[in-house]
């Protein structure tokens, strides 16, 4: 071996300067938090770091880093679950702010059409941004549910089970959040 | 949820929504049919539900978020100390 062997902390360094974006933009989607995103990307590289010696470059780097990531996103979701109070879900439950007393919409509730046309597939960054910022309005248990479904593809026994709750609250968390928004994204992008 | 071929607008959601998810019973799959064949504002629901579960799937590449310099500049010198 004539190669000189760089240092952990070099070789991780480097790993950080070509990665470090790709870690951010995969956190912020999933914990909606700047700081927070920051915070879960230092603590990812610096348990690279830590054991660096025993990841074995049978995988990328990038997919070692993102596993890493996970684990940390997953450990933030149990620490919010376990602050959360589950009488919130019953108040989701209750609220009557999309219908009435029988169950049908209320007037200022009801769909619109949308006006773009969805057929052709949507670029536009902009209703990522509003999505994005639709999704961060909602409670946290919904973000974490509406997350876990969609970008994670978790299926609903995997979600009640880190989330701690039944079947039934499961459906009653992501039926709000998404006449949340839809609402949202009715009132900011399609009337904007 | 009641009993009856006939269900509210809240229902009707509700299982737009799960069928998004999971297969549904024959039982919620003809009236869930029934209900949206004559209400217009579900049908749109339904529509749109289907437009923020496909830009959900993709969101994270579809945003390009950067982390900001001096963050990043922060981490590095942890990294490298």
């Amino acid at each position: 071996m004539t190669e000189d062997k760089k240092s952990n902390n070099e070789v991780i360094a480097g790993l950080f300067e070509e990665n470090a974006d790709y870690l951010y933009n995969f956190a912020i989607t999933r914990v909606n938090d700047e700081h927070l995103a920051q915070d879960l990307v230092q603590e990812t590289f610096i348990s690279a770091l830590k054991s660096y010696d025993s990841f074995q470059q049978k995988s990328k780097a990038s997919t070692w880093l993102i596993a890493i990531l996970k684990n940390k996103i997953i450990d933030h979701y149990r620490k919010k679950v376990k602050e959360y109070h589950k009488e919130s879900i019953d108040e989701l439950a209750a609220s009557e702010e999309f219908f009435d007393r029988k169950g049908n919409w209320r007037k200022e509730q009801r769909p619109q059409p949308w006006k773009f046309d969805t057929s052709a597939g949507i670029e536009q960054e902009e209703f990522y941004a509003i999505l994005q910022s639709c999704i961060k309005r909602l409670n946290e248990i919904q973000q974490i549910a509406f997350v876990m479904k969609h970008l994670e593809d978790s299926d609903t026994s995997e979600i009640c089970k880190e989330l701690e709750i039944t079947a039934s609250n499961y459906w009653v968390i992501i039926h709000r959040a998404k006449l949340q928004l839809r609402k949202c994204l009715e009132t900011h992008w399609i009337n904007s | 949820m009641k009993k009856g071929m006939m269900i509210s607008c809240k229902d009707a959601t509700e299982l737009v929504v799960r069928k998004d998810i999971e297969e549904l019973s024959w039982w919620d799959k003809m009236r869930l049919s029934f209900h949206l064949a004559m209400c217009r504002f579900c049908n749109l629901f339904r529509k749109q539900s289907a437009v923020i579960d496909a830009a959900s799937q993709e969101l994270d590449d579809k945003t390009f978020l950067k982390m900001p310099m001096d963050t990043k500049d922060r981490i590095i010198k942890e990294i490298r100390k």
